[in-house]
């Protein structure tokens, strides 16, 4: 009797020490069968790290937003442009980016906003890194938006590193950034998933998937 | 000298053997019965750990070798496949510990679990890098933090719960943020970890997992960050250092001299190694303390809004004399000096702390590099005297080579050696004076005793 508890006990360890990985790679094997693909400019750059071997750090258009219309509704209290043109946001903030595909199929963003859109809206959701919102007219830089607030800083979405084998994040690094792309899968509450990179229309290290 | 427990054993039997207690027959049998089977074994031991280690790396070099060429399912069946026979290893030879303790494999039921629990958390990393994660290095010591603690509690195993406590030490650092994309620690993980790393302490000092010293002491200093260092980026606040290490050797005497004599030892001999643990977590502070004294910082005490934890560690620390004291006499039992004065050496430095902060308030000051002798120097030749009274070599190692360390760094960097000089003439003196009195209270204690 003892044995069997030992044993059921060592069994439900096992579950709960696969669970992580497991539901790590569940949840985004959904999202890259079932999200929504979006394509978005990209820059890349390859670093080598001694534990997490070779990759390449990519980074968005919509990654580093300038000038970008931005709604202040859901920052409440803490960013009042009317008292003061500019206000920085603290890093960490949730930011979802409103996107458009624009003629070649690539998507921009359009607008930053702090509460999540509704349904039919294509969107990604960020963290701020670093930002600030501006009135129209103020802050740094020509101000060019027609809302009543603009956004200027880093955003970082979560998928910002691509591992390949050794040697193709080099190979990636000196593709033409005109040539490259990114497509990620956006499920319903906006959170990215890497899909593939995709080089002159063709899929490159496409993401694999558990089905 | 401290001596290695065969070498004083050889000491000792050579010592007997003069006066007679025992005859070189017996000599012999107990140097055979001590020496050379436990040589043998160690040496079958150490050659069982090689081959793991080799096997295991040739494992994980081939896996690598091909790990781009797997689809993901493989990736996770190959991950799966090596946790779930880790877990179940760790079961066999827990089981055969059970069943029979003197011939079972303990040491194969560790190995197992910890291999269970860095197979689980290797699995996270390289699932993570399948699906172009970016780091996030307080998530990831937050799963691999609760995962071992689980795993130590299950399978019992030590080693598992000395990587839960680097992994909470990694989870609450503000170090974790420069390591990835984490955001800032929030008060309520925060307040989460600290309830684990209790947990972990807890389920140590109960006895239920086989800690070592080494484990407690990793589960203080992380428990002394949580309670302050990482408020101002330090890695142990000193002040917050010495008062956990007093309170913790307070509250494990007391608890250990609690328990019961029969059922209770397990605890009792867990609660000991807390102790002695503390002594590690003082020597930590008291080098922190030293090295930013030398270097020229604003070293006093700076009152704030007292907390409930500082306030019980205070409380805590301040009763443990009394407890050291108090408590044997009542029981009759020796009074523990290696401990006071590990109390001592904790006690002289917050002292002048606690001096140069109401100092500071009423005209202004701090401890100067000079004051080091004092807030270094003294107490670790303290911790070396306390290591060299309980026979402690690790405690009279570490302190012996942090007071060389610091001799010559003071010598280094001083710009006023004569202040030095006269510092360390003081504590010289005092240490004469502490000399004369144990001599002078010898000479009394065997002429009333004649």
């Amino acid at each position: 009797m003892r044995t069997l508890l030992a044993g059921a006990a060592f069994a439900a360890l096992f579950l709960a020490q696969a669970a992580p990985a497991m539901k790590m790679a569940v949840d985004h094997t959904q999202t890259l069968t079932k999200g929504k693909p979006v394509l978005l400019a990209v820059e890349t750059r390859d670093p080598r790290d001694l534990f997490r071997g070779e990759y390449s750090i990519l980074t968005y258009e919509i990654g580093r937003p300038r000038n970008l219309p931005a709604s202040p509704a859901g920052l409440g209290g803490t960013c009042d442009l009317t008292r003061r043109p500019t206000c920085y946001l603290p890093a960490g903030k949730e930011v979802y980016v409103r996107l458009e595909p624009d003629a070649g199929g690539i998507h921009r963003g359009v607008e930053v906003l702090f509460e999540r859109p509704g349904d039919g809206v294509t969107f990604i959701a960020g963290t701020v890194r670093s930002g600030s919102l501006s009135s129209v007219g103020a802050g740094n830089g020509a101000a060019k938006c027609d809302k009543e607030a603009c956004f200027q800083g880093d955003i970082v979405y979560g998928i910002e590193n691509w591992f390949g084998p050794q040697g193709v994040p080099a190979k990636v690094d000196g593709i033409d950034r005109r040539d490259i792309v990114v497509r990620a899968r956006l499920d319903a509450a906006g959170r990215p998933a890497l899909d593939a990179l995709v080089v002159k229309g063709e899929d490159f290290g496409r993401t694999a998937r558990l089905w | 000298m401290i001596l290695s427990y065969r070498a004083r054993l050889r000491r000792d039997m050579d010592r007997w053997l003069a006066e007679g207690l025992i005859d070189p027959s017996l000599r012999q049998r107990l140097e055979s019965a001590t020496f050379s089977a436990s040589g043998f074994a160690h040496l079958q031991a150490i050659l069982m750990l090689c081959a793991v280690i080799l096997a295991g790396v040739g494992a994980v070099a081939f896996v690598a070798a091909n790990w781009a060429g797997m689809a993901p399912f493989s990736r996770m069946a190959v991950l799966l496949t090596a946790n779930a026979a880790a877990v179940a290893a760790a079961f066999v030879a827990y089981e055969r510990h059970r069943a029979n303790p003197e011939q079972g494999s303990w040491i194969m039921a560790e190995g197992a679990s910890t291999l269970s629990l860095v197979a689980a958390a290797a699995s996270v990393a390289l699932m993570a890098q399948t699906f172009h994660l970016p780091a996030d290095m307080r998530s990831y010591a937050v799963t691999v933090a609760v995962l071992g603690a689980l795993t130590a509690f299950v399978t019992r195993s030590g080693g598992c719960a000395m990587i839960a406590a680097v992994a909470l030490l990694v989870a609450g650092s503000p170090l974790a943020e420069l390591l990835g994309r984490s955001g800032g620690l929030e008060k309520g993980l925060s307040l989460w970890l600290e309830a684990l790393t209790f947990v972990l302490l807890l389920g140590c000092a109960s006895g239920w997992i086989a800690a070592r010293t080494s484990t407690f002491l990793l589960i203080l200093i992380c428990l002394a960050a949580q309670m302050g260092g990482y408020d101002r980026e330090d890695f142990i606040r000193h002040e917050v250092g010495l008062t956990l290490a007093a309170a913790a050797i307070g509250a494990s005497y007391g608890l250990a001299l609690a328990m019961p004599e029969g059922s209770g030892q397990p605890a009792r001999d867990r609660l000991e190694m807390l102790a002695r643990a503390a002594a590690g977590l003082a020597l930590i502070a008291i080098a922190v303390l030293a090295a930013a004294t030398l270097g020229s910082h604003t070293i006093r005490w700076e009152p704030g809004l007292p907390t409930f934890g500082g306030a019980v560690r205070l409380a805590l620390a301040l009763a443990a004399p009394l407890v050291l004291v108090l408590v044997p006499r009542r029981l009759a039992r020796a009074i523990p000096v290696g401990h006071l004065v590990v109390l001592a050496a904790c006690a002289v430095p917050l002292a002048l702390i606690w001096t140069a902060g109401l100092a500071h308030m009423l005209k202004g000051g701090a401890l100067g590099p000079s004051w080091t002798v004092w807030v270094g120097l003294v107490p670790l030749l303290g911790l070396a005297v306390a290591g060299h009274l309980d026979e402690r070599r690790a405690l009279f190692g570490w302190a012996m080579s942090c007071v060389a360390v610091l001799t010559v760094a003071m010598l280094y960097m001083s710009k006023d050696l004569m202040t030095f000089s006269v510092h360390l003439l003081v504590s010289a003196a005092l240490a004469f004076a502490a000399f004369a009195a144990c001599r002078w209270a010898d000479r009394r204690l065997s002429w009333r005793l004649a």
